[in-house]
């Protein structure tokens, strides 16, 4: 086996086993055909040392999403799978809609260009990365009316600002390094890659409930933020406490749904679950770095137990996702059509044995 | 109907080929529009056998690798004839409105 072609099969792992078992070796064969030159040493120089080109890679890439992640077309499972991570998305793209529009209101407040309100206190800053951050509306909306190439690249323009001006500003000494920054930064990057579930095949999101969910979020935000304000000069609840407290809200009222309940719902609750748990733990760091005293110890047990109350419940998700998806067929039983050998009876063989022109027509 | 999925259809009217052949084929009727890459080609025609529109025709080993040639099956050719009728019938709605309107443009009677 030439390097080319090992590297190429180590590119196709990303495939799903029963794919590759009923597809690999034609695919294998097909690409190599396709960068054969005719020069026979150069053809030698390419097995010997090429590597497969970047559109072959993204191809595959494309393909094993729209295998794993399914659309509406796939097994069930691999559907369930596609729509938990396309939830995922929906729901991080939500959340960060939500905080671009409350922090758009507060670029107002603080421009005064809203007289109505009381003029904000001295010294709040306008960061810049806010105006990129508003990108997340355009984004969140533009998924909702269908358009996913679009909301993607939205979303990839809200996210790398805030990336290179968080980086640039801790390098340069004028941010101290804190794990809350960071791990906001990483759940936008993992909303960007879930977005990816929305494929050509998936199906679209249903508008309706998720504007209803984002005006919702706007109004309550708003509160939930003034409510997260130092009181007496002491900070009780911090952006990953109030990820904790929505996501443990959001796992009781879902378990205590039964008939609402699917697969899909499962995991994408546990999922997000999770990733509200990481960032509990994790940013439990910042405290025993930046705050001291007596506001130390509060936050660190406020924390504690917040991060009890997200355990249970991602392991309750986890559970039940677990079982729920097991229940589903993968389809690897009628997977003959669509993935198994045709040698295994997968596609109906007509022997010809005649190169060249089959009798098909 | 995609594009690739059509043009593949197409590549595979007269002859069954073999997954290099159907590139190649699709690349000459797209008059050069159409590249596919191996992923894509693969998503499709696992699609398209599927669906039942393709289906192996045969396998023949060259230089030591097995080589598969796929061809249309009956609904196959349906479907692509079906397509087909689709799109000419879209592009004649489209030329007779275009017919209708450049002598208006160029500042005829409409």
């Amino acid at each position: 086996m030439s390097v080319l072609e090992d590297r190429y099969r180590s590119i196709l792992r990303i495939l799903p086993a029963s794919y590759r078992d009923s597809w690999e070796d034609d695919m294998v064969a097909t690409f190599l055909e396709s960068v054969r030159t005719g020069d026979p040493d150069e053809d030698e120089f390419v097995a010997d040392y090429g590597r497969p080109p970047w559109s072959e890679v993204a191809s595959v890439v494309a393909l094993a999403l729209r295998l794993r992640l399914g659309g509406t077309e796939a097994p069930p499972r691999a559907f369930a799978r596609g729509e938990a991570v396309r939830l995922v998305a929906l729901i991080g793209l939500m959340v960060n809609a939500v905080t671009a529009t409350v922090g758009g209101g507060v670029m107002l407040w603080v421009a005064g260009r809203l007289p109505w309100l009381p003029s904000p206190p001295e010294g709040t800053g306008l960061a810049v990365w806010h105006l990129a951050g508003l990108l997340w509306i355009p984004a969140f909306a533009a998924l909702l009316f269908h358009h996913r190439q679009a909301a993607q690249l939205l979303a990839l323009g809200a996210l790398v600002p805030a990336a290179v001006i968080s980086a640039v500003e801790l390098a340069g000494g004028a941010a101290p390094f804190t794990v809350a920054t960071w791990f906001a930064l990483l759940t936008e990057v993992l909303v960007v890659l879930a977005l990816g579930a929305f494929h050509r095949d998936a199906p679209p999101a249903p508008r309706r409930p998720w504007l209803i969910a984002y005006a919702v979020g706007v109004a309550v935000m708003p509160p939930v933020v003034f409510l997260a304000q130092p009181i007496g000069g002491q900070l009780l609840l911090d952006w990953a406490g109030i990820c904790s407290i929505a996501a443990v809200v959001a796992a009781v009222a879902y378990l205590a749904m039964p008939g609402r309940r699917s697969p899909a719902w499962s995991l994408a609750l546990a999922l997000v679950a999770a990733i509200v748990l990481a960032q509990r733990i994790l940013t439990l760091l910042d405290y025993r770095m930046f705050a001291d005293g007596p506001e130390r110890s509060t936050l660190t047990v406020l924390g504690v137990v917040e991060t009890v109350a997200v355990l249970a419940a991602t392991a309750v998700l986890a559970a039940l996702a677990a079982r729920t998806m097991r229940e589903l067929p993968d389809g690897s039983a009628d997977a003959g059509t669509r993935a198994s050998p045709p040698g295994e009876n997968a596609l109906p063989v007509r022997p010809v044995k005649t190169p060249g022109r089959g009798g098909s027509a | 109907m995609t594009d690739p999925a059509f043009f593949i259809l197409t590549a595979l009217v007269d002859e069954p080929r073999h997954g290099y052949g159907i590139v190649g084929e699709v690349a000459e009727l797209s008059l050069g529009r159409v590249q596919l890459k191996v992923g894509t080609l693969y998503g499709v025609l696992d699609r398209l056998v599927g669906e039942g529109l393709v289906e192996l025709d045969r396998e023949e080993v060259q230089q030591g690798r097995l080589r598969r040639y796929y061809r249309l099956t009956e609904p196959g050719y349906q479907a692509l004839a079906a397509e087909a009728d689709r799109q000419a019938a879209n592009a004649r709605a489209a030329s007779q409105r275009l017919r209708a309107w450049r002598p208006a443009n160029a500042g005829g009677t409409a």
